[in-house]
């Protein structure tokens, strides 16, 4: 399961998702710090609630890497919610582009686990 | 549970059973599996049974072939031949499809002379495959929406149309009940549970009977209510067949246009299930081993 970009671009990432975690603070902490080098720290500078193009929520988050208070990286972070899920999209800057890319996402929740029974007799149905 | 094979030696090892012919090995052999997790798509399903085993090369798949097993659980077979090492082999490959596992009976032969056979004896153990499960909820056979995405909860499924949130829309099929539940009981059931989570009814009035397969009765109910700051229509469909219930759900706060169409692509999923099959009453035999009987 993951998300779909309708305006796909090269600097924004897609990951997974995830069953919607119980402690969802700690679960924003752990997106917000990974991948730091030494030195570096985090700065949430802005954060808002919008909608995707289609409607979905999504927590937006402009957050600025920081080292020696020096800003090294501008980026934002989406958490989109998927009825029960949870998509998680980075997007490297801050500009039109990328918030554009970043509200064009949507569920892609097939996978390789059956969903109903079609899914398995299905092809035998039809045949 | 599966019956022994009269000739065939039988090696139960870790989380399966192999049945290995009198004509040994280089022949060919059978492996059960039971209760294996979790249920794939037919075609992961297929990926994982033939993973580490020798690539089939020009390999040819029959035609999948639905069966019920004498307890009435569904299955689907399938026989896939191709060449390997130089050599002719045959997959069958027959899966007993439960609510969260399945059962797999994998027959794997290498002399053409017996390919037929295999594939015979594979259908027939799979057939008599005894899970012996009783009386329970179980998953429909249906027609899915076309395009919808899926989002399966447990043995419920939501679907949801690809331009959902904007089209605020979904058809939920929930498990099929035994027994022959009154329509109005299960309306009344699910109501209780809305507004538990804070539905309002306004209106509920029955609708004329949906189509259905033959064999199944049908019912519909229009709810009419509020959740939050959008109006809701539901329609609830029951169908039934006297050995089980099947219910199912449209919910839309979308504009009349969309829920026009949405109707239509729900009277056709409902129109597509297919009655399960009844089951045979009797007890499964004491178990002795939990592989054969």
């Amino acid at each position: 399961m993951q998300i779909l970009f309708d305006i796909p671009s090269e600097r924004v990432h897609g990951e997974p998702l995830v069953p919607r975690p119980e402690d969802m603070s700690a679960f924003l902490h752990g997106l917000l710090v990974r991948g730091l080098a030494p030195g570096e720290e985090v700065r949430v500078v802005g954060a808002g609630d919008v909608e995707s193009d289609l409607g979905w929520p999504i927590a937006l988050f402009h957050v600025n890497v920081v080292r020696r208070d020096e800003v090294v990286a501008a980026r934002l972070l989406a958490l989109y919610s998927f009825f029960e899920w949870v998509g998680v999209a980075t997007a490297d800057g801050v500009d039109e582009d990328c918030v554009a890319a970043v509200t064009s996402g949507r569920p892609d929740v097939r996978g390789r686990q059956a969903r109903c029974l079609a899914d398995i007799l299905g092809p035998a149905v039809a045949s | 549970m599966i019956p022994l094979l009269a000739g065939w030696r039988s090696l139960p090892a870790g989380d399966r059973l192999t049945f290995v012919p009198p004509e040994g090995n280089g022949c060919g052999r059978i492996v059960y599996r039971e209760r294996v997790r979790p249920l794939l798509t037919f075609e992961a399903l297929l990926a994982e049974q033939l993973a580490g085993q020798p690539t089939l090369e020009d390999a040819a798949r029959g035609a999948p072939e639905l069966f019920t097993t004498e307890e009435g659980e569904q299955g689907v077979a399938v026989t896939i031949t191709g060449a390997a090492g130089g050599h002719l082999v045959r997959h069958d490959l027959a899966f007993v499809i439960v609510e969260d596992f399945y059962a797999v009976v994998h027959g794997v032969c290498f002399r053409g002379e017996h390919f037929a056979r295999f594939g015979h004896i594979v259908r027939d153990l799979a057939r008599h495959d005894s899970l012996g499960l009783g009386a329970r909820r179980r998953r429909t056979l249906y027609t899915p929406p076309p395009g919808w995405q899926g989002l399966a909860r447990g043995l419920e499924t939501c679907w949801f149309p690809v331009d959902y949130p904007r089209n605020r829309t979904t058809i939920t099929v929930v498990p099929a009940s035994p027994g022959a539940l009154a329509a109005e009981l299960i309306l009344e059931e699910r109501l209780r549970l809305d507004v538990a989570s804070g539905f309002e009814p306004r209106e509920v009035r029955a609708l004329d009977a949906p189509a259905a397969a033959p064999g199944l009765g049908a019912e519909s109910f229009s709810i009419v209510g509020r959740l939050g700051d959008a109006i809701f229509v539901r329609e609830l469909a029951v169908l039934r067949d006297g050995t089980f219930t099947y219910p199912m759900i449209l919910d839309s706060a979308a504009p009349i246009e969309l829920r026009i169409q949405a109707r239509k692509v729900f009277r056709e999923v409902v129109r597509s299930v297919v009655p399960l099959a009844a089951r045979r009453p009797e007890i499964p035999r004491a178990i002795v081993s939990q592989w054969v009987d």
